[in-house]
């Protein structure tokens, strides 16, 4: 008897203890293939749900301790579906089909647009509910309207026309943000104007557009790139009077995510400080 | 029509091209806002720049079209065979891609000079005997590696890095740089013209093969490499200067050719001014149809070049 209770019975135990112990593992582990989600997934204090993450995702620096399951928006389907995880969430993927599969194998897939605050309050409140952290969630809306009501008061009481800018994604093809963009509602809450108003999206825009625009100030997102090398952009005003912005740090304000409305406060900073000490004050990067 | 006035007619042509290439654009400027406080409108200045720039883009890409479809006695012949875009192609993705781009302004179109050479001497190296079908099959062959090569590059490149990739292939006058670019292909331009127009009769003769060529005293083997070679390199400096632009270089040369006969020493001149006229014209179109985003030139060459060609091979035959 005791012979036939080792025989059957301690394998069955072990095997479900495997298997419970298996399913344990899976409720909350997290993947993210968004930087601006994986800072949200953090901020809303369930970093430790995340069990990996794309290449992109750089902030906060403990992410970068975690595996690496795809870049952006490009899953690596067989190393995602050996995690095992409960929920895969980003903005979009490059190849849609990649979602079925892993629906197919039982995993959450949660994808949406971000780009703009409607989208960042929507996947904040999204959050909340995916990761069952309401009081979190409500807190990041509130911060997050809050914030916005300060700058739109400030834009409200400031003197004068707001700055007509330029906003460089990438030099050649000179890549802009158009008019429904991301870069285009955050410079609007930084005091400026984009000179880019019938275009949506990143749209690739002639240079003679740009000098019959003639805009204030250039904020150079093509990082690593140097405007002055390129002869084509001495003609633009803005370029001559060193009226050329590398923001502080450009993930800030690129990414839809919780650091946004830092970014954007230093954003105006710069610009403050750019116009208050006169042409050819170039901020650099630090 | 005597030459000299068919020159004047393709002369003609291109300075009143030239000019829509100045007064017209994105931007709609008045005569007297061209001079500003004693200074030439940036509007304008950048205009002067890329219109002489699709001229000589334009004109190189013509001539060495011409040269390519009479050596290789090969009406499909044109500018980018012998792995010139593919090669060139290769070295601005590479450039893009693997982070070279940001040495400077110079660096993309410095490595598709590269890339082009490499391929034209891959090609020349790999194919002995050097006949010109070989040649042909060889420049086909080290092309489709290339292009090949390139596409893996995008694969793995980041969606910034496509575009400029996409950009360089489609082709564009923007930011062509008067100086370090246009100047020197601007002196490769005439230094091949008169060399051409020197060796026209040879290039007549070899229209008729090599046997042919060699029994009236050329040597055809040396003269084709050199030919082939001086073809090429007027494509590759095109394609360094403002990305890879077909059509011109196709087409241009048949309706010369169809227009005013054989002669090479009569239709170098007006296949260059009129592969000119082409690209001036093509570049005003994408800058005014669409200005605030802007055509890519390649894109427009294709589009108008394709039909028309169609057109005068459908009214030829008509004719005949």
């Amino acid at each position: 008897m005791h012979r036939l209770f080792r025989a059957i019975f301690l394998p069955l135990a072990l095997c479900l203890v495997c298997c419970s112990g298996e399913r344990k593992s899976a409720p909350g582990g997290v993947v993210s293939l968004s930087p601006a989600l994986t800072e949200l997934v953090c901020h809303l204090g369930q970093g430790d749900r995340l069990i990996a993450r794309s290449t992109a995702c750089d902030w906060p620096e403990t992410v970068k301790t975690l595996p690496a399951a795809g870049n952006f928006a490009e899953p690596e389907l067989e190393r995602i579906l050996a995690m095992k995880p409960a929920l895969v969430v980003s903005n979009e993927f490059v190849n849609p089909k990649d979602a079925d599969a892993l629906r197919q194998a039982g995993i959450a897939v949660e994808l949406h647009s971000c780009d703009g605050f409607g989208d960042y309050r929507e996947w904040v409140a999204r959050m909340g509910r995916l990761l069952d952290c309401p009081r979190e969630a409500e807190a990041e809306l509130e911060r997050t309207d809050a914030r916005i009501a300060e700058f739109e008061a400030a834009l409200e009481n400031s003197p004068g026309k707001p700055l007509r800018a330029l906003y460089v994604i990438w030099d050649s093809p000179l890549l802009t943000a158009g008019a429904d963009s991301l870069p285009d509602a955050v410079g609007r809450l930084a005091g400026l104007e984009n000179i880019v108003k019938t275009e949506k999206g990143y749209p690739s825009i002639s240079l003679e557009f740009v000098l019959r625009e003639d805009p204030d100030v250039v904020i150079w997102f093509a990082h690593g790139k140097d405007w002055k090398s390129n002869p084509s952009w001495s003609g633009i005003r803005a370029i001559r009077q060193g009226h050329v912005l590398v923001p502080r740090d450009d993930s800030a304000l690129l990414r839809p995510g919780p650091r946004i409305f830092d970014g954007i406060a230093d954003l105006k900073a710069d610009l403050g400080t750019m116009f208050l000490s006169g042409p050819s004050a170039e901020v650099a990067a630090p | 029509m005597k030459a000299a006035r068919i020159i004047l007619v393709y002369l003609a042509a291109a300075l009143a091209a030239a000019v829509c290439g100045v007064l017209f654009g994105a931007a709609r400027i008045p005569l007297s806002e061209f001079v500003q406080d004693g200074a030439l409108n940036p509007i304008v200045e950048l205009r002067i720049v890329r219109t002489a720039a699709a001229a000589v883009v334009g004109a190189s890409l013509a001539v060495s079209g011409l040269v390519f479809q009479a050596v290789l006695r090969n009406s499909l012949a044109e500018p980018y065979l012998l792995g010139v875009s593919g090669g060139a192609g290769l070295g601005a993705a590479g450039a893009i891609i693997l982070g070279f781009s940001a040495w400077g302004f110079m660096s993309v179109p410095l490595f598709a000079l590269l890339g082009a050479v490499a391929a034209n001497l891959l090609v020349f190296a790999a194919v002995r005997r050097r006949s010109a079908e070989e040649l042909l099959l060889g420049g086909v062959m080290i092309g489709t590696l290339a292009s090949s090569m390139l596409m893996v590059l995008i694969t793995f490149s980041h969606s910034r890095d496509m575009a400029g990739v996409v950009w360089w292939m489609l082709g564009s006058m923007q930011n062509v740089d008067p100086a370090r670019q246009l100047a020197p292909a601007a002196v490769l331009l005439c230094a091949a013209t008169v060399y051409l127009l020197f060796r026209a009769g040879d290039v007549d003769l070899l229209t008729f093969g090599p046997e042919y060529a060699w029994n009236h005293g050329v040597n055809a083997r040396l003269m084709t490499v050199v030919l082939l070679a001086l073809a090429s390199l007027l494509a590759a400096v095109t394609v360094s200067m403002a990305g890879i632009i077909g059509f011109c270089g196709l087409v241009v040369p048949h309706i010369v050719r169809r227009l005013h006969g054989g002669s090479h020493r009569r239709i170098l001149i007006p296949a260059a001014l009129a592969g000119a006229v082409f690209l001036m014209l093509a570049d005003i179109l994408g800058r005014v149809v669409s200005p605030v985003r802007e055509l890519p030139v390649g894109m427009v060459t294709a589009a108008v070049g394709c039909p028309v060609f169609l057109w005068l091979l459908n009214r030829s035959r008509a004719g005949s």
